[in-house]
């Protein structure tokens, strides 16, 4: 009786899979077939044989090869052991290739598919996913070697002049409790426009009853030298939501008590400085306007002239702080908007004030930013780009391995801890980190582009022609798709501050029209009519005739039905006597939007096509400065 | 390489042939479980008709049976001492294939039979010159 020692086959089975690694079921290890060869006692020639008659078999998984290379040693063996030699046996054994061949024939066919199947996913699943992590393990030996170390504290560089200012001379700390003491939820009629769109006037009156304690507080604020604000990296919770009920604007950005106090002295990133202060001034033009108008309704010029006088400070303060350049244009506004409220009186009710208040008011308006051109100032874009390369680089020059976390915490953008984390917001890091080009280049590419805006921004409007050369968007980035990837730093922040330098000619050459409407109004109080033309204003009443932001020429006058009109040739560069844009025929083409599309910015050259083409006629007028262009109430609408 | 009336007579016999092998180990499993070598030996005086190409083609033959369901196999040694090998053994399904093999062999050999004259009798043959 033989003493049969055996396992079931099944778990014969089973076992041989777990002793197999995954990559020898996979068919990537050394297998079974090694293994089995490794512990016999056959000949280097037999067992060459057997590999051979075992190649190319395709036999999966590993227990199959297992079974197949135990059953050829085991022919090799038994015969030896019944005295025939390693030669005959493999004489009689067959060629090698063909039993291979019908081992592949008549495998598992349905578990083969499945296998394959298997493998078809998982295989190049895993190639990937290894592939992914050398790549990745080669990038941030490649990347590594330090991380950023910012040095520049431009927190604390915007923040000199606050700091260097006596606390006597600060506005903002007045200005922050006039709008703190804002009384009522009304506050909402002061969002639009003054004065064609504004709500019901009753509305608005009752608002300034309500807030004279607050107005007197900004008032106050108005005279005093300096801004004074602080900028600081955390949200003003308080002031946002005083304000917020007050005008019934809702805004997304809130701290909670999770968010951490950051301190100027931590060197936050400089794209979170705040700009609340813009946001507070707006709404504190606003009501000193509407309270002077109202003061003029109610027969006390005097205190309208104080308000008026005030609102045009709090367009200087709006201006006082370190120009951020993205901003410009939303500081100029309050300006504007003082030189609506202006317009407006002169064209309306221009006995409102007397001929020196009238000149005080032409002062105050012309030395608001120091008087002149209102220049675009591009330094924080500098500063903005410089601050992002000292977050993003080594001080070695080389970007930081997690670029992804380094960029989204030093351009302030959410999801921050998105980006942080997980294996393929590393492996992009990296492979941005690895494309990225050098801080040095960068900065070159970057000081090309900003000389190029600034060249064209120190331009008056009529010398900027906006060809390739002046163009601020290098080519690459355009139609590179490449390139789109490798300058992303600075193609991310762009966008902000290309309209800036046309938005502010266009302030400047509002304000001339004003200051030239109050020469004129108070030509004619002298001498009982309008001048013939703008030079009879000058030196008296006008230091000289403003220029026509458009052609550089004076600026246009003329005299239509006896009434005074001032207009500048506009985008089309070809003086119509005052002609506004005819309209399009498109139901919303309203007189003000024309006369803001006479406005836009084209390139000359375009403007030059389009006259060729004769029927272009987008932007065939002039820009109507004053009296301003106003739409027909909706009821007298033409259908 | 064989052409002409040779080769194809070659082909058709190794195609009868590749039907006998099967039907030989299923018949000889069908008596006993055996290991590989125990095969071959057995198969040994009808080797050029069973395994023509060599004695390894018994193996690959072992695994079509198996993925068939046809045999199953076992590892285990025939001795306390002794070497382990695989034995193979008929399944339940493996004996009804067999079953059919046969049927379809002894059918096959009586149509051999009887087109090759072999079951023809004599008389009538000669009744019919």
């Amino acid at each position: 009786v033989s003493a049969v020692t055996s396992l079931p086959n099944e778990n014969r089975q089973s076992t041989d899979i777990q002793r197999s690694s995954i990559w020898q079921y996979i068919g990537l290890g050394p297998g079974p077939i090694e293994d089995t060869l490794r512990e016999t006692d056959l000949s280097p020639e037999t067992q060459r044989l057997i590999r051979k008659a075992l190649g190319r078999t395709r036999l999966h998984p590993a227990h199959q090869r297992r079974q197949a290379v135990q059953d050829l040693v085991a022919y090799f063996q038994d015969g030896l052991a019944r005295g025939r030699t390693a030669q005959e046996l493999a004489e009689a054994f067959g060629q090698p290739k063909t039993v291979a061949a019908r081992f592949f024939r008549t495998a598992d066919r349905r578990r083969v598919f499945l296998l394959k199947a298997f493998l078809f996913v998982l295989t190049p699943l895993s190639l990937y996913e290894l592939a992914q992590g050398v790549w990745f393990a080669i990038l941030m030996l490649l990347i590594s070697g330090g991380a950023a170390s910012p040095t520049q504290n431009y927190w604390m560089e915007y923040n000199a002049p606050a700091l260097a200012a006596q606390e006597s001379e600060k506005a903002w700390p007045l200005y922050r409790a006039g709008i703190m003491a804002l009384r009522g939820t009304s506050g909402e009629c002061l969002r639009d426009e003054f004065p064609t769109e504004r709500a019901d006037d009753s509305q608005i009156i009752a608002v300034l009853r309500e807030n004279e304690h607050a107005l007197d507080l900004l008032r106050h604020a108005a005279a005093r030298p300096h801004l004074g604000y602080f900028y600081t990296p955390n949200f003003d919770d308080e002031l946002y939501a005083e304000y917020s009920r007050f005008v019934g604007e809702r805004f997304a950005r809130s701290t909670d008590e999770t968010t951490p106090t950051i301190s100027v002295a931590d060197n936050p990133p400089i794209a979170k400085l705040d700009i609340t202060y813009l946001r507070m001034l707006r709404l504190a033009t606003r009501l000193l306007c509407h309270n002077a108008v109202y003061a003029l309704e109610q027969g006390h010029p005097n205190d309208a002239l104080s308000d008026l006088r005030a609102a045009l400070r709090t367009a200087h303060h709006a201006r006082d702080q370190f120009p951020l350049a993205d901003y410009q244009h939303w500081a100029t506004g309050n300006l504007q908007y003082v030189n609506v409220v202006l317009q407006e009186l002169l064209a309306e009710q221009p006995g409102a004030f007397s001929t020196a208040q009238w000149t005080e008011l032409s002062h105050a308006l012309g030395a608001v930013s120091g008087g002149g051109r209102i220049r675009a100032d591009l330094r924080s874009r500098r500063h903005a780009v410089d601050d992002l390369f000292q977050r993003i680089y080594t001080a070695d020059g080389y970007p930081v391995p997690n670029l992804l976390h380094a960029f989204s915490t030093a351009t302030g953008c959410s999801g921050e801890d998105e980006i942080r984390r997980g294996f393929w917001a590393l492996s992009a890091s990296a492979y941005f980190a690895m494309v990225s080009p050098s801080r040095a280049e960068l900065r070159a590419i970057h000081e090309g582009v900003l000389t190029r805006t600034e060249t064209f921004a120190a331009r008056p409007l009529w010398l900027r022609t906006l060809d390739s050369s002046e163009f601020w968007w290098p080519d690459f980035w355009l139609d590179d798709r490449q390139g789109l990837v490798r300058y992303m730093p600075l193609i991310s922040l762009y966008p902000g501050s290309t309209l800036v330098p046309h938005s502010l000619e266009l302030t400047t050459q509002r304000r001339d029209a004003t200051l030239t409407a109050i020469a004129l109004e108070l030509y004619r109080r002298d001498h009982g009519d309008w001048p013939a033309t703008l030079d009879q204003l000058v030196p008296e009443l006008l230091p000289a005739v403003p220029l026509d932001r458009f052609d550089g020429r004076p600026l246009k006058y003329t005299l239509i039905d006896g009434k005074p009109l001032l207009y500048s040739v506009g985008v089309d560069r070809d003086d119509d006597g005052g002609r506004l844009i005819a309209p399009s025929g498109e139901p919303d083409d309203t007189p003000t939007r024309r006369n803001r599309r006479a406005n836009d910015w084209v390139p000359p050259d375009d403007i030059k096509a389009m006259r060729r083409n004769e029927k272009e006629k987008t932007y065939d007028g002039d820009w109507i400065l004053w009296p301003r262009v106003k739409d027909p109430p909706e009821d007298s609408e033409q259908p | 390489m064989l052409c002409g009336t040779e080769g194809s007579s070659m082909r058709i016999e190794r195609q009868l042939l590749q039907g006998i092998a099967p039907y030989a180990v299923l018949a000889l499993l069908n008596r006993k479980e055996m290991h590989g070598y125990e095969l071959i030996e057995a198969l040994a005086p009808h080797k050029d008709a069973v395994l023509p190409d060599g004695e390894g083609f018994l193996y690959p033959l072992l695994f079509h049976l198996q993925t068939k369901k046809w045999i199953t196999y076992e590892r285990r040694t025939a001795s306390e001492d002794g070497p382990e090998r695989n034995y193979y053994k008929l399944t339940e399904e493996g004996r009804e294939a067999l079953e059919i093999l046969r049927r379809r062999w002894e059918g096959m050999s009586s149509v051999t039979e009887d087109v090759t004259g072999r079951n023809t009798p004599v008389n009538d043959t000669e009744g019919s010159m």
